[in-house]
């Protein structure tokens, strides 16, 4: 079978990646020593002392819920973005006048970042977890849905030619034709998009001044000069961000795309 | 009468692709049509196909006038066509799965299509790990599959390797003797049209019109280097407007 040589050649990229991300790990936190070195530790405390902090922190029941109320909102937004762009892909499918329309639609609001938005959420929602869903919703969905309709357009005249001559109806044709031809970009924007919505989540937690989360956290830390906590929160988020792409991001794509990988 | 057309039509704006095309075949009857490249022999095929209309004239199968693709008439085109997220398996199902056959009888009917056009065993495999003349087998697979009573090839070997299509050639030819499916098969390969044909209709270029319609009356199956053969290909080689000098051979 090709599928053993196939596998081995696949592992090898993969490996190369996780000595570059090593390397690359490595030469910041260097880069953070050198400049610990050079300015007071209340300014920034260098590498080791954040390290030992390290434990206590994460023994906390406290940072544990911080990182949940987190997670959980970025991936409700995400979870909304997704359905909001499928099925603003279905219908743009079925309907090409529907689909430029999105299109307009999408690339007008993707000009305004998503945060800019919050002051009049909270206006009309308050300070709660709903403004900053909506904000990270939307920095999730520009991206996904852009690169789901374009998708529309590249889709084969040949392969919806053979649906219809197989027989198929117009629903048909979107949900055996049209989606599956549009997954591979819709994945890619939603890898965007993941990278948007965490962004902005960060973001509007900051500003959120209230609210909980790890920006909140880094916020708070910070107007209390406790810079081991801030140093803390940016590379948990930074970890955090490599993680959900290897163990979510990178194997949704693997399964959904399996054809790509044979 | 199974296909009629009357006085078909088609324009492309200023440019006119057919004129006045009118044949009709019975049930079962093997048709090719012969052409140079540009003289409308694709359009010809979606015509009857129903992927688009005509500008003039009308299509009509077994008296109903075509309005829209359908699966009693189904159509294969030349290049890869197979969709290339679904495995051959899925590929062949897709037309019975549209037509809302339980998926395990769908697939199990697959299978057997598959391994009539020699593809046991490749089920698994997606389009882009097989070779040419095995995808265009499964694309044949795909659509007998929907047991079309016409089948429109758009030159469907002529991007394979002359062996390839010489024994894709001898597929098609039994199947259609087993199934009684009448063909429509457009090419530019005239061995391939007079090995195949029960009639060959030869289109000039721009506008595709028919200049001659001669039926094929040899004993099948049929041999490329018996002297009939060899004076039917000068015959619709002159059609084509193109003087065979003596001893050469097309292809």
């Amino acid at each position: 079978m090709q599928s053993a040589s196939s596998a081995h050649q696949r592992n090898n990229p993969a490996k190369k990646r996780i000595w570059s991300y090593v390397l690359a790990i490595g030469t910041l936190v260097m880069l953070w020593q050198v400049a610990a070195w050079s300015l007071p530790s209340f300014l920034l405390p260098d590498p080791a002392r954040v390290l030992r902090q390290v434990p206590e922190v994460i023994s906390t029941g406290a940072f544990w819920n911080t990182l949940l109320t987190s997670l959980g909102r970025l991936f409700t937004a995400l979870a909304t973005a997704a359905a909001l762009g499928i099925g603003m892909l279905f219908l743009g499918a079925a309907i090409p006048a529907l689909r430029s329309y999105f299109r307009a639609l999408m690339a007008l609001l993707q000009s305004v970042p998503p945060i800019a938005w919050f002051p009049l959420l909270l206006l009309w929602f308050g300070f709660g977890a709903l403004p900053i869903v909506i904000v990270v919703t939307l920095a999730a969905l520009f991206p996904l849905a852009i690169a789901g309709l374009n998708a529309l357009e590249q889709v084969e005249p040949r392969w919806l030619d053979l649906a219809r001559v197989l027989g198929a109806g117009r629903w048909q044709v979107v949900q055996r034709v049209y989606l599956p031809a549009a997954l591979p970009a819709l994945l890619s924007g939603l890898e965007i998009g993941f990278g948007n919505a965490w962004r902005s989540l960060i973001a509007v937690e900051m500003l959120a001044g209230a609210a909980r989360g790890l920006g909140g956290n880094i916020q708070l830390a910070g107007q209390l000069g406790d810079m081991i906590t801030v140093l803390i929160g940016i590379c948990v988020i930074g970890l955090l961000t490599i993680a959900l792409d290897w163990l979510l991001l990178e194997p949704l794509k693997r399964r959904l795309l399996a054809w790509r990988y044979r | 009468m199974s296909l009629e057309l009357q006085s078909v039509g088609k324009h492309f704006g200023a440019l006119t692709a057919l004129e006045e095309v009118s044949f009709h075949c019975t049930e079962g009857e093997f048709i090719t049509v012969v052409g140079p490249s540009g003289c409308g022999k694709s359009t010809l095929l979606r015509l009857i196909a129903g992927l688009d209309m005509p500008t003039t004239g009308l299509v009509r199968f077994h008296q109903a006038p075509v309005r829209q693709p359908g699966s009693e008439r189904a159509l294969v085109l030349q290049d890869r066509v197979l969709y290339p997220w679904l495995n051959l398996e899925a590929n062949v199902a897709m037309g019975l799965e549209l037509a809302r056959k339980p998926r395990s009888q769908a697939r199990q009917e697959a299978r057997d299509w598959l391994a009539r056009l020699g593809l046991a065993g490749f089920e698994e495999y997606y389009p882009h790990q097989v070779s040419g003349g095995m995808a265009q087998r499964a694309s044949l697979a795909q659509v007998l599959a929907v047991q079309p009573r016409l089948l429109l090839l758009d030159e469907p070997f002529g991007s394979l390797d002359a062996l390839t299509r010489l024994g894709l050639q001898q597929v098609l030819h039994g199947l259609w003797q087993e199934l009684g499916f009448g063909v429509v098969m457009v090419t530019h390969d005239v061995d391939e049209a007079l090995y195949l044909a029960d009639r060959v209709i030869v289109l000039t270029p721009r506008p595709g019109r028919i200049v001659a319609d001669l039926p094929i009356y040899l004993s099948r199956p049929r041999n490329r280097d018996e002297t009939p053969f060899i004076t039917l290909r000068r015959e619709v080689l002159a059609w084509l407007g193109i003087q065979p000098r003596e001893g050469e051979h097309r292809r």
